[in-house]
């Protein structure tokens, strides 16, 4: 079986199964996006707790170390201040302090400028470390250690405050990162007279924050106040770059936002891109000397268990929500399988095998409901067919006797163009076009004794009933033209015979007239038809002046009017039913009179087979694709005149 | 200089710690264009602890050559130890007062304490104090941003290629609108040049002429090489044990090449101009500061 695209789109039970993973699959997903959420939010509270503590924890060792040297410069300053301590008493002064202080390097008491004597412009006793065991003592300052102007000496005096100065690297005995804690002391006058420091060594600050590591590859950081790293595991960074020169660098605005937050003595936790690698950066600030401290540890190891968990989870998922999938299809595929062979049987039955055999279904479900269902549509399918084949065989011997029956109602109506190829004081063209099989309209003429006798009608109604009374009224015409030559009377004559016995109510809208070749002159009775159109030999176009009178059929006796008008030779006589103007497009806009006498305006007007198809091309392009409705006749008759012997060639 | 000529020897001294302010120099000794044209260059650098200027190594004959700002060399300059401009690598005023993030202005602070350095530079600032009639506390240090950092001063003075990079980044939120530049405000009077008392260029003109050439090459490398230059300077850095930033050496250097090109030549011409020099004298003379007047012609050597 391949799950190609198109089987699932044929496949009832793998389309159902695909619904039922969708489904399951996706309730899948939001579990596991919750249990996910739900996790990473507890992992992330315990850490940031953890962190919190650590760096609290930390920070509490730090201050210890920090505080207890404060109190030694802060205490023995008093000493200091009075005026009758000596020069000896003073280094020794410095050398205890180093002695009984681990944790202190070096000690200095520098005064300003000639304070301690009126010869000595520096004077900084100061005692550091050596080595291990052995101290150092020198008065500290001359002209190339100008104390004077170091941050150390300055800054707590400015600031009227003691002060932790910002690390440095010592070059003396220590070689190592130091600072100095300088008080500054005043006289019994309040005034200004030194600075009293003392320096400790920051190696220990390197190896309590780098104790700090609760995942292998998280590590600690320490920045000054400029946010000048002082612990950092690259060891070319401290005292080198700041955490904002870093940050410029790498034009990394997350990473200057830490630090900024960093020097702000803020604490707190931020996430940001380290090397690439998404991770937390908790921090907390050194308030006693304005540092912060920061601890980086990477998302990948925060949530090493989450991750996995979560890996192990989505395995699972993945393969139960397959073997619902796999398990889901067998037994819908079973359940659906006799569809299979109702489509088969559907199949013969469209190829005319109204017998084929159904499956046998065992279960009381909807399934036997179905099968019963199609065992009912195979029988009503035969009876139907049975039905069908008779009513089709009707249709058709109707069909053929309709055809017929045209071909008769064609064969009333002269069909041969040009009807009189020999003359030339006349020519005729007319065409009879019925709405459906056969039609209600008609058209005739004749010479009899130089007269032209012809006649154009319109039957109410359409189809066979129309078609009747056309060829009964053709027949009528022809008989009673026999011995009547006068149009009135012709069309009194057809009158009456028609309205006897009309039950069925239906009339002929009927125009008839007799043209004297010799003499042009047109005599003619309308019974109701269109007012027909003449074109002048210059090209004139106009309605006849037709008095309407009654259709055919409608009241016996009825006396019909008499007209006449002389043609003029080259005259051309229209000839047409209501199925021209009453022409509609999908508009329902009517051909109407006004484009019939445009079309008519035509350099055919001497050519009538020319001149009636002008006017269908007319037509055609106002009804367009529009159904045509109606029957649709036009005759057109030229008038080229008497010419003594010429008349026939 | 024939191959067998004693080199000779000169003692040139930076008026600072390296760092790439001086790369052009270090670059002419590495690469070895001082030897090559004969100099046996020893470039000494000052102590910043220590209480005296880089001048006072030339008056005393321990340097031969030295850098000083041009304002420090006119204000200097005196009958006894007559100096000359050998050569001009400044053309442009990169002095800066930076103030507390809280002010925008110098007037909004009463009486402000102002960090200078001991070792001079501030020598214009002083002409702006006193042109201006303001009364400043100068406080006097020896390097580093920490006393501004500390809040111990209200304007620091700094130099746009060193401490203005530290103070924009040391978190303190310091901004353009916390710096006064002496370029615009006071005149863009050129720094850094390289000067010899004029008594000891006549002696050895021959020498310190080769030696203004080759730094001109040395520095003309640096430009065309900027990051050989920087792990130089780096080197030079370590070697002396004072902390480096390379990313503010490269910011230095940069700031410095830029700072060589004279404006209006577009180009670096390493030569004083003379109405430069004239810009000196007109405002030591509005601020009643004393100097010792000479020509243009005596001061400098490039006419």
């Amino acid at each position: 079986m391949k799950f190609s695209f198109s089987y699932i789109q044929k496949s009832f039970s793998a389309k159902l199964s695909f619904y039922i993973l969708g489904v399951v699959g996706f309730i899948f997903i939001l579990s596991l996006l919750m249990f996910y959420r739900y996790t990473y939010r507890e992992i992330k509270k315990d850490v940031h707790q953890d962190a919190e503590q650590m760096l609290k924890i930390t920070n509490l060792s730090i201050e210890q170390v920090l505080g207890e040297v404060e109190k030694i410069p802060e205490n023995l300053k008093t000493f200091v201040i009075k005026k009758d301590i000596s020069e000896a008493q003073l280094f020794e002064l410095t050398r205890k302090v180093i002695c009984n202080n681990k944790n202190i390097y070096g000690c200095a008491i520098a005064f300003e400028p000639y304070h301690f004597s009126d010869t000595q412009y520096y004077f900084s006793p100061y005692t550091c470390r050596f080595s291990d065991s052995l101290l150092k003592s020198i008065q500290l300052g001359n002209k190339d250690y100008d104390y004077f102007h170091m941050d150390w000496y300055q800054i707590p005096k400015l600031l009227h405050n003691s002060y932790w100065s910002e690390p440095y690297f010592d070059e003396g005995g220590g070689q190592d990162m130091m600072t100095t804690y300088s008080v500054p002391m005043y006289d019994s006058l309040g005034d200004f007279i030194g600075i009293f420091t003392a320096d400790i060594s920051l190696g220990w600050l390197n190896e309590m924050v780098s104790k700090m590591k609760p995942y292998d590859s998280s590590y600690t950081f320490v920045i000054g106040r400029g946010g000048t790293y002082i612990v950092y595991p690259e060891k070319e960074r401290i005292l080198n770059e700041s955490i904002f020169s870093i940050a410029k660098f790498a034009q990394d605005t997350m990473f200057s936002r830490i630090g900024q937050r960093m020097v702000d003595q803020e604490s707190g936790f931020e996430v940001f891109e380290n090397d690439g690698e998404k991770s937390h950066v908790f921090f907390a600030p050194i308030p006693r000397i304005g540092w912060s401290i920061g601890m980086i540890c990477s998302n990948e190891e925060i949530f090493a268990e989450l991750y996995n968990t979560s890996k192990i989870l989505i395995f699972v998922g993945v393969a139960g929500v397959l073997l619902i999938f796999f398990f889901s299809l067998r037994i819908i595929k079973n359940i659906t399988d006799p569809l299979k062979y109702f489509s088969l049987a559907a199949k013969e039955i469209a190829h005319g095998k109204f017998d084929e055999p159904l499956p046998t279904i065992k279960s009381k479900d909807e399934m036997l409901e179905l099968r019963n269902s199609f065992e009912y549509l195979q029988t009503k399918i035969v009876k139907y067919i049975a039905d069908l084949q008779v009513a089709t065989s009707e249709k058709a011997r109707i069909e053929s006797e309709l055809h017929i029956a045209r071909d008769i109602q064609m064969g009333m109506v002269p069909k041969l163009f040009p009807p009189y190829p020999d003359r030339k004081d006349v020519d005729i063209f007319a065409t009879l076009t019925p709405a459906r099989e056969v039609g209600g309209d008609l058209f005739d003429f004749f010479i009899s004794n130089e007269k032209l006798y012809f006649a154009i009608g319109d039957v109410s109604g359409k189809g066979v009933p129309a078609s009747l009374l056309m060829a009964v009224t053709h027949s009528l015409f022809r008989s009673i033209t026999l011995y009547q030559s006068s149009p009135e009377i012709i069309n009194f004559q057809l009158n009456n015979a028609i309205s006897e016995n009309n039950d069925s109510n239906m009339f002929v809208t009927f125009f008839a007239g007799v043209l004297d070749l010799q003499t042009g002159i047109l005599s003619y009775s309308n019974a109701g038809h269109n007012p027909p159109a003449f074109i002048t030999p210059d090209g004139q176009v106009n309605f006849m002046s037709v008095q309407a009178n009654i259709p055919i059929g409608v009241m016996d006796e009825f006396t019909f009017s008499l007209q006449q008008m002389t043609l003029e030779k080259g005259t051309t006589l229209f000839f047409y039913t209501d199925g021209v103007t009453e022409a509609e497009n999908i508009n329902q806009e009517l051909f109407g009179d006004q484009r019939l006498l445009t079309a008519l305006q035509t350099k055919f007007a001497q050519d009538p087979k020319q001149l009636i198809s002008e006017i269908e091309q007319h037509i055609h392009h106002h009804v367009k694709d529009n159904e045509q409705s109606d029957d649709l006749t036009m005759m057109a008759i030229v008038y080229r005149g008497w010419q003594n012997d010429t008349n026939i060639s | 200089m024939s191959q067998t000529a004693v080199a000779q020897k000169i003692v040139f001294s930076p008026q600072w710690t390296p760092q790439a302010q001086f790369a052009g120099y270090y670059m002419a000794q590495e690469k070895g264009f001082y030897q090559e044209a004969g100099l046996d260059v020893e470039i000494v650098h000052p102590i910043t602890s220590a209480s005296e200027s880089v001048y006072s190594r030339l008056v005393h004959h321990e340097s031969d050559i030295i850098i000083l700002h041009l304002m420090q060399a006119v204000m200097e300059n005196t009958p006894q130890n007559e100096l000359i401009n050998i050569m001009q690598t400044s053309q442009n005023n990169s002095l800066l007062f930076v103030m507390q993030p809280e002010y925008t202005d110098i007037s909004q602070i009463d009486h402000p304490k102002v960090a200078c350095w001991k070792s001079g530079f501030g020598e214009l600032a002083k002409c702006m104090e006193f042109y201006n009639n303001y009364n400043f506390d100068w406080i006097y240090f020896t390097s580093g941003i920490n006393i501004f950092i500390s809040r111990a001063v209200d304007v620091i003075i700094a130099m746009e290629y060193n401490e203005y990079f530290q103070l924009l980044n040391c978190g303190r939120k310091i901004s353009e609108k916390n710096v006064f530049r002496f370029s615009d405000k006071v005149g863009n009077i050129p720094e850094d040049g390289l000067y010899c008392l004029s008594s000891v260029y006549k002696e050895r003109k021959a020498d310190f002429d080769l030696f203004v050439k080759m730094s001109i090459k040395g520095w003309e490398y640096a430009r065309t090489h900027p990051e050989e230059t920087l792990e130089v300077v780096i080197q030079r850095m370590k070697a002396e044990n004072i902390p480096y930033s390379s990313i503010q050496q490269q910011w230095m250097l940069e700031k410095i090449l830029n700072a060589q090109i004279d404006k209006e030549q577009g180009k670096a011409t390493y030569q004083l101009q003379k109405q430069d020099y004239q810009l000196v004298r007109d405002i030591l003379e509005k601020t009643e500061q004393p100097f010792y007047l000479i020509d243009f012609s005596q001061f400098c050597n490039n006419h």
